[in-house]
């Protein structure tokens, strides 16, 4: 239910900061003793009961905020950050410690000679280089039929 | 909220954990023991004169139906390429070679071939890591 009119319009004022002292200390008392209930009244009241607590108390409201539970939030993000960025520092660097890998399957044969390995591995890359020429001859005859149009 | 919480804070380990590629279940396995199938792992001090961490590749000799499967894999992890040389032919891809943005220092490559495409009986699938470059990278093909 909306405040009455004179409620809502001092805590309009209120909020624009241009009440008077009067104008406070009417609504101060109007917030005191309604019957009244409504979002509008609450945030007033709360507002109004928050300006009025001395700033001690003010710096330890605004702390609790950040409460023990945010605190164990924060805590906990750090460590796994840390943790995070440990692991991948050390996933990145044991790999060059770690013992090397040499292996192959060969249409059902295992291959653990790392020099036939290694062979296999560049005819693998060459099929890919002859691929790459092919189709850089396409491209080469492409542009030449364009060039033919122009001259 | 404090699942939410909990959740937003280990969003970065997953992120790590889910850094592979879509390719990564081909290497994984699937085609083990396959008659047809040709699967290469090199990884270490062997490959140290390429500049290079680990060589995995994938051949599948006459399994012209696996394309399919395998293309929208690469494709999809081609799609956060940083460089890409793509052909089609036949409406699909014939050969692409991908550098993919790097991880933990490493540059990543990948190549796909379907020969099937050009008259071969072979797709192969090639993922690179390690310090080379892409021009270095291109020099081993030669």
């Amino acid at each position: 239910m909306p405040p009455s009119l004179q409620l809502s319009q001092l805590i309009d004022l209120y909020f624009a900061g241009l009440t008077t002292l009067d104008q406070e200390q009417r609504l101060r008392h109007l917030l005191a003793t309604t019957t009244e209930q409504s979002p509008m009244i609450d945030e007033a009241r709360a507002v109004i009961s928050f300006a009025a607590m001395p700033a001690a108390e003010k710096s330890a409201a605004r702390s609790n905020i950040f409460g023990p539970f945010m605190q164990r939030v924060a805590a906990a993000s750090i460590v796994i950050a840390a943790l995070a960025g440990g692991i991948t520092y050390i996933s990145n660097h044991t790999s060059e410690l770690s013992s090397s890998k040499c292996y192959a399957m060969v249409e059902g044969t295992v291959i653990n000679d790392d020099n036939a390995i290694e062979d296999l591995m560049l005819s693998q890359l060459s099929l890919m280089g002859d691929a790459a020429d092919d189709i850089d001859a396409d491209v080469n005859d492409d542009l030449r039929l364009i060039g033919d149009i122009f001259e | 909220m404090k699942r939410f919480l909990i959740l937003f804070l280990l969003l970065p380990l997953l992120a790590f954990a889910q850094d592979g590629l879509s390719v990564a279940s081909l290497f994984d396995g699937p085609f083990s023991g396959n008659p047809k199938a040709t699967e290469t792992v090199m990884t270490g001090d062997r490959l140290k004169s390429y500049k290079l961490s680990s060589f995995h590749s994938l051949t599948l000799r006459d399994c012209p139906e696996q394309a399919a499967t395998i293309e929208s894999l690469v494709a999809h992890d081609g799609a956060s390429a940083i460089d890409r040389e793509v052909a089609y032919r036949d409406g699909g891809i014939y050969y692409a070679f991908y550098q993919l943005p790097s991880r933990g220092g490493l540059k990543r490559y990948l190549f796909y071939l379907n020969q099937h495409r050009n008259k071969g009986d072979r797709i192969v699938l090639i993922y690179i890591d390690g310090k080379a470059d892409a021009k270095e990278i291109k020099k081993l093909l030669k």
